[in-house]
C-alpha cells in the first residue's frame, strides 16, 4: 500500500495508466481529457516535490520506497527516491512533459489517439528514469521512453523520416546496449551482487572496484552514454532525428530523454568508477571540445531551422561533458543546472520552430523573413528562447554555463578559453536565425504562402506550453538557489572521492 | 525393483490425456463431422485439442514436481514441470493461430499430430533414460516432419518436409550412435547412473567421440551453425503453424533435454558437462550460430527465411545460456526459451493470417499493415521488439538474465564472458533486420489496392494473449523465474 500512495510512483503510474486506457480503446474525446491528467499530474507532483524537498537532505533519497519485484535473486528491486541531483531533472521531466503534452493534445496530428498514447508511455518512462534509485530500473525506464520515440519519428516524422528513424534507432539502441553492458559489469565486479545504487556505493566505498575492471566498465559506459548524449563524433543521429521528429517527440527527447546519459554518468559512473573516470578525462575533454567548436561551426552553416536547433543541442552537450571532467562539485553542479536549463530552452525552441513552420510552411531559413510584423508574440518568444540558449543572465542557462566555465578555469584556463569561444558561436547562429526568420523582408515565395493563408499570432494552445517553459527558465534564472542548495548537499558527498584536477 | 504403478499413471496423466484427446478427435472427425466443411472440421478438432491441452496443463501443474518415477526412468523435477507447462502453453498458441486456415486438407489429422508432438516434447522434458530420451525425441521429430509437409497444395511444403526429414534422420543417427557409445562406456542407460560411473572412471577418449556425435545430432535438431542449412527452407515451406511449432515448443523441449545431458539435474552430479573439451565446442557452435544467423538474416527479403535466420541466431544465444546454466541453474535459459517461443510463434501467427488472405511471404507484402489491420501490426510490433530484446518486453529480460548469468562471476575474464559481449554486439546487428520488418509494417504506406485484413476471432484472441504474455513476462519476470 505504501507504494501506491508514494508521489513518485503516482507520477509514473498516472501517464502509464492513461496510456494503457487509450490502448484498450478509450474513445477519442475521453482520451484527450484523460491525457490532460496523464501529463498534468506528474508535473504537479514534480512541482510539489520541488517545493517540499527537505532542506539539508545530503545524499539521502527523499520519498524513498522499495517494492519487491520477485527478482531479488538478481539483486533487482523497484526502488524509487529523489536526491538533490535527481530532483531538478525530475522537475524538468514533469514540466517539459506537460508542455509537450499540452502542445500535442492541441495539435492536429492525424491519429491523435495513438500519438498521445506513445507520448504518455514516454512520459511515464521519463518520470521513472529520474525517480529510480535502482540502476536496472534506471535503464528499464529509459528504454520505455526510448521506443516510442522511434515509432513516432517513423510514423509522424517529416522529411527523411524513414532514414532518420532507422539511423536513430540503431545508434541509440547500440548506445543503450553498451551502457547496459557497463551497468552489468559494475553489478558483477562490485561484488555487491545488487543493482541498488546506495548499496553499490557502500560496497565501493568499502572496497573499490579493481582498476582493470573499472577501466572497461567506464569505457563501456562512456561509449554507451556518449552515443545517447550525442558526444562528438557519435552525434550524427541527433540533428537528423530531431529534424525529422514530430515536435512533441523532439521536445521530450532533446529536452529530457537525452539527459539520461549525463545523469547516468553523474549518478552511477563517477561515484562508482572514480579512478577510471580520471583516467578517461583527457580523451573526454578533447571530444567535448569537438562538440563545442566543431559542431558549433557546423551549426552556423545550417540552412534548416530544425536542423540548426538539433545541432545547437549537440553543441551544448559539449559544455556538459566539460563540466564533468572538472571532477569538482562546482563543475558537476553546473552540469546539472545546464541540463535543466538546456532541456527547457531546447524544448521551447522546438515548439516555436514548429509554430513557425505552421505559418511559413518551410523550415528553410533562406525562405523566411519579416515574420515579426505579422506575429509579434511569436517573435518575442523566439527571441527570448534564443537569448536563453546563448546564456544571457536572467535565464537558467547563464548559471549553468557560468559555473562550468569557472570550474573549468580552475582546472585549465586554456580549455576554459576554448569553451567560452563557443558562446560567441552560439550568439552568431542564434541571432542570425532570429534575423532571418523575423526581420528583413519576406521572400516572394513566403509572400505567396502568407497571402493564401494569413499567419495568425500564437494561439493559446501554443502560448501556454511556451509560457510554462519560459517561466521555468526565468524562475531558475533569477532563483538558482532553488536547485543548487539540494544539489550541493547531494554532490559534496559522492564527488568528493574524485576531487582532483585533470592530470 | 518395486515399481509404483499408481504413481506412474498419475505422473503420466497429462500425456495420456493428450493421446486420448487425439483418438477422440479422429473418431469425432470420422463420424459426426464427416460431412461438414473443412473449416468447421478444423475448428472442432482444434477446440477439442485446445481443451485437452489446457486440461493437461492444469493436471501437470496440480501434480507438481513428483520426483523420480519408475525407479528413475522419469524425473519430474521443477524444470520438467515448468517445461511441460511451457510446451503445453506453446501448443495452445500453435493450435490457436492455426484456426481459420483454408489450406489444411486433413484438419483432424493435423491436430492429432500436433498433440502427438506435444507428448513427445513433454516426455523429453522428464526422461532420464537414454532409450526413452531417444524415443521421445523421435516421436516429436517424426510428428514435426509430417507437419512440415502437411500443406499438400504447395510443393514448397513437400520440399520443407523432405529436407527436414532427411537432415533430421541423419541427426537422429548421429545422436543414436553417440548414445550407444555412452552406453558402451558406462554400462548403463540411466543418466544419474551414468554420471556416477563417469565421475568414477574419469576421462576416456571414446567419451570425446560420443560427445562429438551427440553435439552434431543436437546441433542439427537445434539448427545451430554449421548444421543450420535445413532451417530456412523448412521455415519457409512449412505451413505457418507448423513452422511456429518447430521454432517454439521444439526448441524449448530440445534445449531443456540438452541442458540435462550436459549438467544433469539438481539432485545428481554433473553429466557430460564435466568432460573436458565439451564447453569449448558448444562455445564455438554458439558463436558461429550468432554470427551466421545474424549476418545472413540481413540479406533476406522473405519474412519466413528472415525469422529462420533469426532463430539460428537465437539458437546461438541459447547455447550460451546452456553453458551458463551449469553454474547459475536453468532459470535464465528456461525464461529465454519460453519467451522466445511465445514471440516467434506469435510472429508466425501474424504471417499465417496474412498469407491466408492472399498475401505472399515477401517483406514488402507487410507494407501498410498498420492501416490494413492495426491489431496485427500492434501484435507484430510486440513480438518483433521482444525478439530484438527491447525492454519492457520479455525478450529483453531473457537476454539480460542469460547474459548476466554468462558474465558472472568471472566478468570479461572468461571465454563465456567474451561470448556474452559478442552476443550483445550481435543483437545490435539483429536489431537492424527486426526493424526492417517493423519499418514495412508500421511506416511504409500500403500498396495500391491493398485491402483491410480480416483476422479470424480465435487467431485474434490467441495473438492478443501472446502479445499480452510477452508484455507481462517482461514487466514481471518473476512470474516465470520463481519456479527455479
Amino acid at each position: 500500500m505504501n507504494l501506491l500512495l508514494n508521489p513518485l510512483f503516482l507520477s509514473i503510474a498516472a501517464p502509464f495508466a492513461v496510456a494503457v486506457a487509450i490502448l484498450c480503446g478509450l474513445p477519442q474525446r475521453w482520451s484527450k481529457r484523460l491525457a490532460y491528467l496523464g501529463f498534468g499530474l506528474p508535473a504537479l507532483i514534480a512541482l510539489w516535490c520541488w517545493a517540499n524537498f527537505p532542506a539539508n537532505n545530503g545524499a539521502e533519497y527523499a520519498w524513498f520506497v522499495r517494492a519487491s519485484t520477485g527478482l531479488e535473486g538478481f539483486g533487482i528491486s523497484l526502488a524509487l527516491g529523489l536526491n538533490g541531483v535527481s530532483l531538478p531533472l525530475f522537475v524538468l521531466a514533469g514540466l517539459v512533459g506537460l508542455a509537450a503534452g499540452l502542445y500535442a493534445i492541441r495539435s492536429t496530428a492525424e491519429r491523435t489517439k495513438l500519438y498521445l498514447m506513445l507520448l504518455l508511455f514516454m512520459q511515464a518512462g521519463l518520470m521513472g528514469i529520474f525517480a529510480s534509485e535502482d540502476i536496472f530500473f534506471l535503464y528499464f525506464f529509459h528504454e520505455l521512453a526510448l521506443i516510442p520515440t522511434f515509432i513516432m519519428v517513423g510514423i509522424w516524422g517529416g522529411r527523411d523520416r524513414n532514414y532518420a528513424a532507422m539511423k536513430m534507432t540503431i545508434y541509440l539502441t547500440v548506445g543503450a546496449m553498451l551502457s547496459l553492458l557497463g551497468l552489468i559489469a559494475i553489478y558483477v565486479k562490485s561484488g555487491a551482487n545488487t543493482f541498488d545504487l546506495m548499496a553499490l556505493r557502500e560496497a565501493v566505498a568499502a572496497q573499490p572496484i579493481a582498476a582493470t575492471a573499472q577501466k572497461y566498465a567506464f569505457g563501456l559506459l562512456l561509449a554507451g552514454f556518449g552515443i545517447l548524449v550525442s558526444l562528438w563524433p557519435f552525434h550524427t543521429w541527433a540533428p537528423l532525428g530531431y529534424g525529422a521528429a514530430p515536435s512533441s517527440a523532439a521536445m521530450l527527447h532533446a529536452g529530457v530523454l537525452k539527459k539520461f546519459g549525463l545523469y547516468g554518468l553523474i549518478q552511477v559512473a563517477l561515484p562508482l568508477l572514480p579512478d577510471a573516470a580520471r583516467a578517461h578525462s583527457q580523451i573526454l575533454t578533447v571530444l567535448a571540445l569537438g562538440n563545442v567548436l566543431v559542431i558549433g561551426l557546423i551549426t552556423i552553416a545550417q540552412r534548416d531551422l530544425k536542423q540548426m536547433i538539433g545541432y545547437s543541442s549537440v553543441m551544448h552537450m559539449g559544455y556538459a561533458f566539460l563540466g564533468l571532467v572538472c571532477f569538482s562539485t562546482l563543475g558537476t553542479g553546473g552540469v546539472v543546472l545546464l541540463m535543466v536549463a538546456h532541456g527547457l530552452s531546447v524544448a521551447l525552441m522546438f515548439l516555436l520552430a514548429t509554430s513557425i513552420h505552421d505559418r511559413t510552411q518551410t523550415f528553410d531559413l533562406a525562405d523566411m523573413g519579416g515574420l515579426a510584423q505579422k506575429t509579434p508574440v511569436l517573435a518575442a518568444f523566439f527571441v527570448a528562447a534564443t537569448l536563453a540558449g546563448i546564456g544571457l543572465p536572467g535565464f537558467a542557462n547563464f548559471w549553468g554555463e557560468l559555473t562550468i566555465f569557472v570550474a573549468l578555469w580552475n582546472v585549465s584556463p586554456w580549455v576554459a578559453a576554448a569553451a567560452i569561444a563557443g558562446v560567441v558561436i552560439s550568439a552568431i547562429y542564434g541571432l542570425r536565425a532570429v534575423a532571418r526568420v523575423f526581420f528583413g523582408s519576406p521572400t516572394p515565395a513566403l509572400n505567396g504562402v502568407m497571402a493564401a493563408n494569413p499567419p495568425a499570432d500564437l494561439s493559446w494552445g501554443e502560448k501556454i506550453p511556451a509560457l510554462i517553459l519560459l517561466i521555468a527558465l526565468l524562475v531558475v534564472g533569477f532563483w538558482p538557489k532553488s536547485i543548487s542548495t539540494p544539489l550541493n548537499a547531494a554532490l559534496t558527498a559522492p564527488v568528493a572521492t574524485a576531487k582532483t584536477a585533470i592530470p | 525393483m518395486n515399481i509404483d504403478y499408481s504413481l506412474f499413471f498419475r505422473a503420466m496423466q497429462p500425456e495420456s490425456l493428450l493421446i486420448e484427446a487425439a483418438l477422440a478427435i479422429i473418431i469425432l472427425d470420422l463420424t459426426v463431422m464427416r460431412r461438414k466443411d473443412l473449416s468447421a472440421r478444423l475448428n472442432v478438432a482444434s477446440l477439442v485439442g485446445a481443451l485437452a491441452v489446457a486440461l493437461a496443463a492444469v493436471l501437470a501443474l496440480r501434480n507438481g514436481a513428483m520426483g523420480e518415477i519408475l525407479n528413475g526412468v522419469l524425473n519430474l523435477d521443477t524444470l520438467a514441470v515448468a517445461t511441460r507447462v511451457g510446451v503445453l502453453g506453446l501448443t495452445l498458441l500453435v493450435l490457436g493461430i492455426g484456426t481459420g486456415g483454408a489450406r489444411i486438407r486433413n484438419p483432424a489429422e493435423y491436430v492429432v499430430i500436433v498433440l502427438c508432438a506435444a507428448v513427445g516434447f513433454m516426455l523429453m522434458a522428464s526422461a532420464q533414460q537414454l532409450l526413452l530420451v531417444f524415443l521421445a525425441l523421435e516421436l516429436a521429430s517424426l510428428s514435426l516432419y509430417v507437419l512440415a509437409g502437411f500443406d499438400k497444395s504447395r510443393p514448397e511444403s513437400a520440399e520443407a518436409g523432405l529436407k527436414y526429414f532427411l537432415f533430421g534422420g541423419m541427426a537422429a543417427a548421429f545422436l543414436l550412435f553417440g548414445f550407444s557409445l555412452l552406453y558402451g562406456l558406462t554400462g548403463t542407460l540411466d543418466l544419474p547412473g551414468m554420471s556416477v560411473v563417469m565421475a568414477a572412471t574419469g576421462f576416456h577418449p571414446m567419451l570425446a567421440v560420443a560427445m562429438v556425435m551427440i553435439l552434431v545430432g543436437f546441433g542439427y535438431k537445434a539448427a545451430a551453425a554449421p548444421f543450420h542449412l535445413w532451417a530456412p527452407d523448412a521455415y519457409q515451406g512449412a505451413p505457418a503453424p507448423a513452422a511456429a511449432f518447430i521454432a517454439s515448443a521444439s526448441k524449448l523441449a530440445g534445449f531443456v533435454l540438452f541442458t540435462r545431458l550436459l549438467w544433469g539435474s539438481a539432485s545428481q552430479g554433473q553429466m557430460l558437462g564435466a568432460t573436458p573439451g565439451w564447453v569449448p565446442v558448444v562455445w564455438l557452435l554458439a558463436g558461429a550460430s550468432m554470427l551466421v544467423g545474424n549476418l545472413a538474416a540481413l540479406a533476406q527479403s522473405n519474412v519466413r527465411r528472415l525469422l529462420a535466420y533469426s532463430a539460428i541466431a537465437h539458437a546461438g544465444a541459447l547455447l550460451l545460456g546452456v553453458i551458463a546454466s551449469g553454474r547459475s541453474g536453468p532459470g535464465p535459459l528456461f525464461f529465454y526459451l519460453t519467451t522466445y517461443g511465445i514471440a516467434t510463434a506469435g510472429a508466425f501467427g501474424v504471417f499465417h493470417v496474412l498469407e491466408n488472405q492472399g498475401g505472399a511471404q515477401k517483406l514488402k507484402d507487410l507494407a501498410g499493415l498498420h492501416r490494413r489491420s492495426p491489431l496485427l501490426a500492434g501484435c507484430l510490433m510486440v513480438f518483433i521488439l521482444s525478439l530484438a530484446g527491447v525492454p519492457p518486453l520479455s525478450g529483453f529480460f531473457g537476454k539480460f538474465a542469460v547474459f548476466a548469468a554468462a558474465l558472472s562471476p568471472a566478468g570479461l575474464g572468461s571465454p563465456t564472458g567474451w561470448l556474452a559481449v559478442f552476443a550483445i554486439a550481435m543483437s545490435a546487428v539483429g536489431l537492424y533486420y527486426y526493424l526492417l520488418i517493423l519499418k514495412e509494417a508500421l511506416v511504409r504506406p500500403a500498396a495500391a489496392g491493398a485491402t483491410a485484413v480480416k483476422v479470424p476471432a480465435a487467431a485474434a484472441l490467441t495473438l492478443v494473449a501472446a502479445a499480452g504474455l510477452t508484455l507481462i513476462f517482461g514487466m514481471f519476470p518473476s512470474l516465470l523465474l520463481r519456479w527455479f
